[in-house]
């Protein structure tokens, strides 16, 4: 069966999008936020993602074809397989993102997304160079082994992608509160960028919020925490290969200076933010943190 | 399914009527095209450093530190702040119009020997860049004894 790819047709969408965010922003400035070499970095960290996906889509395509070779289930393109795929393509890129959060291997190949401090639809194409080499695509092989045509596969990402884009924006306050309730929205993906350290680590979500709420990650937006962007160590480059790589040299960095094999495996595998000496912190920790600190201002001071 | 169907399956996804080394030129092409256009519209962005963002950086990220001094660059690009916390020595510095703050050790810094009036600050590593700090000779000569103090300290605790 001949399936589009989706994000092809989207690329013009996108650009107009993009064109007219910025516009927008010079009247609205709460609403848009652009900055030119912020913009390029990820304009640029899109362009080279896409190029490195002609090398990365051989490899992936000849490992789902042979996994689909050991199918559990023959669904071919029934009817039912684009509803199936819908569901089961947004479940693992769920758990592919929340594993890209919590375990630093992924989180390096993925950082580069969240490395901005500015949130619009710019951001939304600051993909990673990475992550193919990282196996971040690991997780859609089950759907190969599940009975489901890798063609399938590589279009609901596509359509996933797309969805993607527009919920990268200031510009859309919260939507309609059953759609708020089921999808992801720009409201609950600003929480994810978010380095405010109650938003740390919620809303993986790719198209569906329901896995969120279903797993315990759902944080809603509070008006009254505005949401601020980027990573917990801000980096303080505009260039795509700063942005690409940093994370992957200070992995290196700490895996060779690991002082135990322990270390060394912890610091690849572990959350980001682990250390030996515990001088640096986990979101976990943060999120611990800033607990304390509120429960003692509220507290009433003793006499 | 053979894998003949599986494979044209596969390329049709992938489809692009272009060949890769001519569609990634002309996509680069639309790319420049597009930040030229953010770049008119958006105008420069870049945030002038001052006594205020550097506070309201600093309860943000660290909520428990205060600042005890503070060193403004004159072209309010950066700015090195003591705090109250024990390892005390911050940097801020602009990133078109936000802020970075990153913790340093008196090591990561020394006066440029030949200009008096800057304080330069390493590398300190892939992601953060070498900046020079421009200030007055008796600001830079203050900080200077202010560094060599708080190295004194660090050599005496370890």
């Amino acid at each position: 069966m001949s399936l589009p790819d989706p994000v092809t047709f989207a690329i013009p969408a996108f650009v107009l999008l993009i064109l007219l965010e910025t516009i927008l922003g010079r009247f609205k400035p709460k609403k848009s936020n652009y900055e030119a070499r912020d913009s390029a970095a990820s304009l640029f960290m899109g362009l080279g993602n896409f190029a490195i996906g002609f090398l990365n889509f051989g490899i992936v395509a000849s490992v789902s074809s042979w996994v689909y070779q050991y199918r559990i289930f023959e669904i071919g393109y029934q009817w039912y397989a684009f509803i199936l795929i819908f569901f089961a393509e947004d479940l693992c890129y769920y758990w592919f993102h929340r594993l890209s959060h919590e375990h630093r291997l992924w989180w390096a190949a993925h950082i580069n997304h969240h490395s901005s401090q500015y949130y619009n639809l710019s951001t939304a194409l600051r993909q990673t160079w990475t992550g193919g080499f990282a196996g971040t695509w690991l997780p859609w092989i089950a759907l190969s082994l599940l009975g489901l045509p890798t063609p399938l596969i590589v279009f609901q990402k596509g359509i996933s992608l797309v969805y993607q884009f527009w919920i990268h924006t200031e510009a859309i306050d919260k939507t309609w509160r059953p759609f708020e309730y089921i999808f992801n929205t720009p409201s609950h993906h600003r929480v994810h960028h978010a380095t405010n350290p109650r938003y740390l680590d919620a809303n993986y979500a790719g198209i569906l919020i329901i896995w969120d709420r279903m797993f315990g990650s759902f944080i809603p937006e509070d008006t009254a925490e505005p949401c601020r962007y980027g990573i917990v160590k801000q980096i303080a480059s505009f260039n795509p290969l700063v942005v690409a790589f940093h994370e992957w040299v200070a992995l290196g960095k700490d895996v060779l200076t690991a002082k135990s094999l322990k270390g060394a495996f912890m610091f690849t595998f572990g959350p980001p933010g682990w250390s030996e000496d515990g001088s640096r912190m986990t979101s976990r920790m943060l999120k611990e943190q800033e607990i304390r600190r509120l429960q003692t201002a509220q507290s009433p001071p003793s006499e | 399914m053979t894998n003949n169907e599986l494979y044209s399956g596969l390329w049709s996804v992938l489809k692009l009527q272009i060949e890769p080394y001519i569609l990634l030129p002309i996509a680069a092409s639309f790319v420049l095209i597009v930040i030229v256009f953010i770049r008119a519209v958006a105008g420069p962005r870049n945030v002038i450093i001052s006594k205020e963002n550097c506070s309201e950086l600093l309860s943000f990220e660290e909520p428990e530190n205060k600042i005890e001094r503070l060193l403004l660059s004159l072209d309010n690009a950066a700015a090195l702040m003591l705090t109250n916390n024990e390892n005390p020595l911050r940097l801020v510095r602009r990133h078109g119009d936000k802020v970075v703050l990153q913790t340093l050790n008196p090591s990561d810094i020394e006066p440029v020997t030949d200009q008096s009036d800057l304080i330069s600050i390493h590398r300190q590593d892939f992601s953060h860049p070498a900046i020079k700090i421009s200030c007055t000779v008796d600001e830079a000569s203050t900080w200077v004894a202010i560094l060599d103090d708080l190295s004194s300290l660090q050599l005496s605790k370890a």
